[in-house]
C-alpha cells in the first residue's frame, strides 16, 4: 500500500514542512495540521507502546520476508518503486513524489512516535559548509565543501528505553591534604568507605536500530529534544527516507545495558561529594527495561567525495548537531601543533620573566 | 698716537675677557672631572694576555655602568702569602683570600663600591671561589653563587680562563638581576624542561582538537535521568583511617663546598 498525500485543493504531492511542522503543498500553498490528521497507515489500529511485556511481545516477531517480495507503484507516474525491503519512506525516482509505504508501517512494525525535521535541507547544506569551514584541522580544499555528493533526509529507527535500575557500589574514596611542618613537606590522606544504595529511573535513552548506521555516530549526535517528540503519522515522512528497524528492541538490550550501567555508576560518583580520589570496589546494578518506545528520528546524512573516498558525515535534524570523520590534513596539524608549542613556550617564559624577574635564554 | 696706543690696550683687554668667557663657557661642555678609573681584573700569574685583560675590564665596567655592581676577577698562584689560615688548609685559604682583597679593595677606593662580587681562581690548588659582598650578598646568595660556579666549572676544567672570566662576568650579572627568594637553578628555568612543556601542552591540545573533530559527546546520566523518581535509597560514609606521607624539603646545593653562613659575604666555589 502506497500512501501518497495529495493536496485538497490543487491534487498535487505535499510534504512536510519543517519550518511550520505542517503538511505543505508546494503548488498552490495550501497546509494542513498533521496532529488532526487521521494514521493511514494504521487505520483503525492502536500505535501506542502499551505495557513493555505487551509490546515485547509485539516486536519480538521478524516479518521482514513477508515485504521484501511485494512492488510498489507509483500512483502520480505509474514506475515501479526500486526500493531495498528497510524502506518505509521513500521519492519516486521517476517523478519525485513522494512515496510512504504504508503496509511496512502497520501494526508491529508502526513507530508509536517520532521527532520531525525542523531543519531543512537548504538550512542543513548551509549548516554543514560552515562547519567544515570552521574547522582548523581540515584540508583547505574540503573546506569549500564543493564535492558534496549528496543530501539525504532520513528518519532512523530508535527505540527508546525507559529503563529501572537498582544499584549497590561500595568505594573507597580518599581526601588528600598538603602541608608543611618544620623541614618535611607533609602529604595527609584521609580513607573513606562509601556506600551508596540508589533507585534510579532514566527516560527515553535513545538507541539506533538499524543495521546502516554507526552506532557511535549516533551516539554522539544526542540529545534530541524530546518536547518535540509528537505521535506517529504518515505525513511527516512526506519528502523523506524512512527505514524500518532492524533490531528489535531486545536485540539491543545489551547495549542499553552497558549503557544504564555507566550511567548509574556516573550518578553514584557524583553523589560522592567532597573527595578527591574515587575507587569503586564492588558494585551490584540490578536493571529493569519499563519500556521500550519505536520511534522514528530525523537525521540528515551526507555523502562528501574528496580524494576517491566517500566521507559520510551525520546532522541531528533536530538540533543541528553535525557529527563525522572528517578527513584530518597533516600539514594543518603539524602547523597548529608547532604553533601552539612557540606559544605556550613563551608563556611559560613570561611566567618565568614575572616571577624571576629576569628573561633567562 | 698716544689715543690710538690707548685703543690698542683697550681692544686686547676686551679680547683677553671675551677669550675667558668664551673658555668658561666651554668649560661647561667639558667634564669637570673624568670618571675614576676601577681596576677590577687582577691576574697575579700572567695567565691572561694584556688585550684580554683589557677586554675582561671593559667588559666589567660595562656591567658596573648597567647594574652599579662591580664584578672582580682575581687569577693567583701565591695564596698561601695570603692566608689568614694558619692551619694552611688552601681550600679555606681562597674564601678567605677573598674576604681580604674584598677589604682591601674597599680601602683602596675608600669604601666608594661596597656591592661587589668577586671570582677567586687558585691556579696552583684548582680552587675556584665567587662571593658577594654588599647588596650582591643579598641579591646572590650562597645558592646561585653555587650556580654561578656550575656555569664556569666546565671552562675551568680547560683551562680555559679568559672565558672563564667573561662567563662569570655574564652569569653572575644575570642571577643577580633574578627577584629575591627565587631560585633561578630550579627546574622551571631549565630551557629543556621548558620546552618539554611546551611540546606536551601543544601535543595534548592538538590530540584532543582531533579527537572532537568529528563531534563529540554531549550527554551523560543526568540528561536521561527522571529526578522525580530516582533517589538515593540508603548511603554512609565512614572514615577508616589516615595515612601520612613526610618527605624532607631538599636544599639545591650539591657544590663541592659552600659559602659560610651569617658572616660578611655569600659565595661558593670548589675544586676543579
Amino acid at each position: 500500500m502506497v500512501i501518497q498525500h495529495k493536496c485538497p485543493s490543487c491534487g498535487a504531492d505535499m510534504k512536510f514542512d519543517t519550518a511550520s511542522g505542517l503538511l505543505h503543498c508546494e503548488s498552490c500553498g495550501y497546509e494542513e495540521n498533521i496532529k488532526q490528521m487521521e494514521n493511514q497507515a494504521e487505520a483503525s489500529e492502536n500505535a501506542s507502546a502499551g505495557s513493555y511485556d505487551e509490546f515485547l511481545a509485539k516486536t519480538s516477531r521478524n516479518t521482514y520476508s513477508d515485504n521484501s517480495a511485494i512492488q510498489y507503484q507509483c500512483k502520480n507516474c505509474g514506475a515501479v518503486l526500486i526500493t531495498d525491503e528497510l524502506t518505509t519512506a521513500t521519492t519516486c525516482s521517476f517523478c519525485d513524489a513522494p512515496m510512504i509505504l504504508g503496509d511496512r508501517l502497520r501494526g508491529e512494525l508502526a513507530p508509536s512516535k517520532v521527532i520531525p525535521f525542523k531543519i531543512s535541507k537548504e538550512e542543513a547544506e548551509k549548516a554543514f559548509k560552515k562547519w567544515c569551514g570552521k574547522s582548523i584541522l581540515l584540508p583547505r580544499d574540503f573546506k569549500k565543501a564543493n564535492r558534496l555528493k549528496s543530501i539525504t533526509g532520513i528518519y532512523v529507527p530508535f527505540w527508546l528505553f525507559t529503563m529501572h535500575t537498582r544499584g549497590e557500589v561500595n568505594a573507597e574514596c580518599t581526601k588528600v591534604r598538603h602541608y608543611s611542618k618544620g623541614d618535611y613537606d607533609i602529604t595527609e590522606t584521609k580513607y573513606f568507605d562509601v556506600y551508596r544504595d540508589v533507585d534510579l529511573h532514566f527516560d527515553k535513552i535513545p538507541v539506533d536500530a538499524s543495521i546502516k548506521m554507526d552506532d557511535k555516530m549516533m551516539d554522539k549526535l544526542e540529545p534530541f529534544n524530546y518536547n518535540e517528540l509528537y505521535d506517529f503519522n504518515t505525513p511527516y515522512l512526506a519528502g523523506y527516507l524512512a527505514e524500518k528497524y532492524d533490531y528489535t528492541d531486545k536485540d539491543l538490550y545489551p547495549r542499553i545495558e552497558k549503557r544504564t550501567e555507566n550511567y548509574t555508576l556516573d550518578f553514584v560518583r557524583q553523589t560522592m561529594i567532597g573527595y578527591d580520589g574515587k575507587i569503586i570496589l564492588n558494585q551490584n546494578i540490578q536493571m529493569k527495561p519499563e519500556d521500550a518506545i519505536y520511534a522514528l528520528l530525523p537525521i540528515w546524512m551526507f555523502c562528501y567525495d574528496y580524494q576517491h573516498a566517500e566521507h559520510n558525515f551525520v546532522m541531528n535534524g533536530q538540533t543541528g548537531k553535525i557529527i563525522g570523520k572528517p578527513p584530518i590534513s597533516k600539514k594543518n596539524c603539524a602547523a597548529i601543533f608547532v604553533a601552539i608549542a612557540i606559544i605556550s613556550f613563551f608563556l611559560i617564559k613570561l611566567i618565568a620573566y614575572m616571577i624571576g624577574g629576569v628573561w633567562v635564554w | 698716537m698716544v689715543k690710538i696706543t690707548r685703543n690698542y690696550k683697550s681692544y686686547i683687554r676686551i679680547l683677553l675677557l671675551l677669550s675667558i668667557i668664551v673658555a668658561s663657557m666651554f668649560s661647561l661642555f667639558v667634564p669637570v672631572k673624568a670618571s675614576e678609573k676601577v681596576d677590577r681584573v687582577y691576574d697575579y700569574t700572567n695567565t691572561l694576555s694584556d688585550k684580554q685583560e683589557q677586554e675582561l675590564e671593559d667588559l666589567a665596567e660595562k656591567y658596573y655602568n648597567k647594574s652599579n655592581y662591580n664584578f672582580l676577577i682575581v687569577i693567583t698562584d701565591t695564596l698561601s702569602e695570603y692566608s689568614y689560615d694558619s692551619s694552611g688548609n688552601s681550600d679555606t685559604d681562597c674564601e678567605l683570600y677573598s674576604v681580604a682583597f674584598q677589604e682591601s679593595f674597599q680601602e683602596t677606593y675608600e669604601q666608594k663600591y661596597p656591592n661587589c662580587a668577586i671570582l677567586a681562581i687558585d691556579i696552583k690548588n684548582r680552587y675556584a671561589y665567587v662571593s658577594g659582598y654588599g647588596e650582591l650578598k643579598t641579591k646572590l646568595d650562597d645558592n646561585r653563587y653555587d650556580l654561578v660556579y656550575k656555569k664556569i666549572k666546565p671552562q675551568l676544567k680547560e683551562n680555559n680562563w679568559f672565558s672563564v672570566c667573561k662567563n662569570y662576568i655574564y652569569q653572575a650579572y644575570n642571577y643577580s638581576q633574578f627577584n629575591n627568594g627565587i631560585d633561578p637553578g630550579s627546574l622551571f628555568y631549565n630551557i629543556f624542561l621548558q620546552i618539554g612543556i611546551a611540546l606536551i601542552i601543544a601535543g595534548v591540545i592538538i590530540t584532543v582538537l582531533i579527537i572532537n573533530s568529528g563531534g563529540k559527546m554531549t550527554v551523560s546520566a543526568m540528561t536521561y535521568i527522571n529526578e522525580n523518581n530516582s533517589r538515593i535509597v540508603a548511603q554512609h560514609d565512614h572514615y577508616v583511617r589516615t595515612s601520612i606521607h613526610k618527605t624532607r624539603r631538599t636544599s639545591n646545593n650539591d657544590s663541592d663546598s659552600s659559602g659560610s653562613g651569617g658572616s660578611s659575604h655569600s659565595g661558593g666555589g670548589g675544586h676543579f
